[in-house]
């Protein structure tokens, strides 16, 4: 993982959360940190501008199942 | 004598305390004298509260002595997961941060089970702060799968599969943000339940991630969790986020059969590496289902990296929040795995998070018109290898740790993600002797299809009667 995005976090550690990190931590916290946050980000470019977090409870509501055993 | 009873069933044993063939002292002692010889090899309890379940076993068969019998768990002992609050009781979570905490409230789920007649002999090993799938615990020590000490049980709910599994309780609640039940349950030869989000209330119970978490059962065979699952699952006015979504009869639906069921298999395993031991597993439980009267089907899943991902951002957002105080404040007192999957939370845009949240809709629309418009059930493995040792798994917060998690988690994250009910069976066993499980997966509130066609596994197999030698053998503790 690249020195800019440790020392990225390292950064907003400091600004968000007033705390140092070390280098090591920095940069292991991106290093697991990046991927995930890529694939999200890839995912999020399918949102739609109507979509929101309760949107899920609709679905749930219909998908519910009425064919128990 | 003693072996012969922690063998039972918890239905079984249940209906000899009913009869009054076995007392609740009868079979809390068989306990407890399992607990005493395996509990230095596999270390499952953090708190053992011999004395307490002893009296309550006494009071419980004074009881059914009147004719007073409190419910269908009526002296059965039980442990749980040292994250379910019971007021005045001391509750780790696992920590060292809350290693002498003692809650002013009782989980609902505590309550429910005790309101069923059940004993609770203590608090079950853990990952700390239910954070990990392997069953290390730099606090309180790892603990063992009773297959093999030398293997990890899976976690975070490790102690209560460890427990379950080698015979030292009848049942055990455990915790899944991310597989956390389905994965011990898997790695040491039970059945675990994640229910639907909101099936089974949250009150009382250590949190994770307010979206995503879930309480459930481990048990050994699919009737055990049923009754377990009935008894815990319903509205909660403590719990806001509980469903009032009616509850079946859970125990009655594993006397269905399945003809009639349809089955999906996914086309592929979404790039999760599958060991050929488990891949061999998961075709044979489709011929034992077939047998049964299931149809199967192909079904091709939705993104599982992306649901992972997503999910991860979920559970990380979350969790940084309950955190951060801690985080900052008593840093060196989280093992640095754990910190490190706690700190990622900190660096997330809340947009990210949103867009997580947001997103879950579209998946489970995706899901339901690319999957469940073909089939009732989705099976799958729960974990796509065998236990690993220990030290295999013990990576730390080295570079190595997002593949280690991405690979046990691969296909039960993805569920939380979901909301969707996943029961997590024993399939079989691998080449060194080890547990191996498939995972079933429902429409949202489909419990009873999921029991309904675990239970036709079941008595189609005998991989849940296997019992670990350990476990049996006295001399090998």
């Amino acid at each position: 993982m690249s020195d800019e995005k440790a020392e990225f976090a390292r950064e907003l550690f400091r600004r968000w959360h007033g705390q140092e990190l070390s280098d090591a931590d920095a940069a292991g916290l991106v290093a697991f940190f990046a991927p995930i946050d890529a694939l999200a980000a890839r995912a999020a470019t399918d949102l739609g501008f109507d979509d929101e977090p309760a949107g899920y409870d609709v679905v749930v509501a219909r998908l519910t199942a009425k064919d128990r055993p | 004598m003693s072996d012969d009873i922690t063998t039972l069933s918890l239905v079984d044993v249940a209906a000899a305390i009913a009869a009054r063939e076995l007392s609740s002292v009868e079979v809390t002692r068989a306990c407890l004298a399992r607990i005493e010889r395996l509990q230095p090899v596999l270390n499952c309890f953090i708190t053992l509260e011999a004395e307490a379940a002893l009296a309550a076993a006494r009071t419980a068969d004074e009881a059914l002595a009147r004719g007073d019998e409190s419910g269908p768990l009526h002296g059965v002992p039980l442990a749980h997961k040292d994250m379910f609050y019971r007021a005045g009781q001391r509750c780790t979570g696992g920590t060292k941060i809350r290693r002498d905490f003692v809650p002013d409230v009782t989980a609902t789920v505590q309550a429910r089970l005790a309101a069923g007649g059940a004993l609770c002999l203590g608090g079950l090993n853990m990952s700390e702060f239910a954070v990990g799938p392997t069953g290390h615990n730099i606090h309180h020590g790892a603990c063992r799968n009773p297959w093999n000490p030398v293997h990890a049980p899976g976690g975070s709910s490790s102690g209560s599969g460890a427990a379950v599994a080698a015979r030292l309780v009848y049942g055990a609640l455990g915790s899944d943000t991310g597989g956390s039940i389905r994965i011990p349950a898997a790695l040491c030869g039970l059945v675990g339940l994640k229910p639907s989000q909101g099936r089974i209330s949250r009150h009382g119970g250590l949190s994770l991630s307010f979206s995503l978490d879930c309480f459930g059962p481990l048990t050994r065979t699919v009737r055990d969790c049923a009754r377990l699952t009935g008894l815990l699952a319903g509205y909660d006015p403590l719990d806001p986020t509980s469903s009032r979504a009616p509850v079946d009869d859970y125990e009655q639906a594993c006397e269905h059969g399945i003809g009639g069921l349809t089955i999906g298999v996914p086309a592929d395993h979404g790039g999760v590496e599958v060991a050929p031991d488990v891949a061999t597993a998961v075709t044979d439980s489709l011929s034992v289902l077939a047998g049964q009267g299931a149809g199967i089907v192909e079904v091709a899943l939705p993104d599982q990296a992306r649901m992972n991902a997503l999910s991860t951002i979920v559970t990380r957002a979350e969790g940084a929040t309950i955190h951060r105080k801690w985080l900052l404040e008593r840093r060196d007192d989280y093992s640095p795995q754990v910190r490190r999957r706690m700190e990622m939370g900190l660096l997330l845009p809340a947009t990210r998070y949103l867009e997580a949240l947001s997103l879950r809709a579209r998946f489970l629309d995706a899901f339901a018109s690319d999957v469940f418009r073909h089939c009732d059930v989705v099976l799958l493995p729960t974990v796509p290898m065998p236990a690993p040792t220990l030290a295999e798994l013990d990576v730390g917060d080295s570079d190595a740790l997002p593949a280690m998690l991405q690979r046990l988690t691969g296909f039960t994250r993805p569920m939380n993600y979901l909301g969707l009910p996943a029961l997590s069976l024993p399939a079989g066993f691998s080449a060194e002797g080890l547990p191996m499980g498939l995972q079933l997966v429902g429409r949202p509130f489909a419990e009873a299809t999921l029991f309904a066609a675990g239970a036709a596994y079941q008595r189609a197999t005998t991989w849940h009667e296997r019992a670990p030698e350990m476990a049996t053998a006295e001399e090998t503790v």
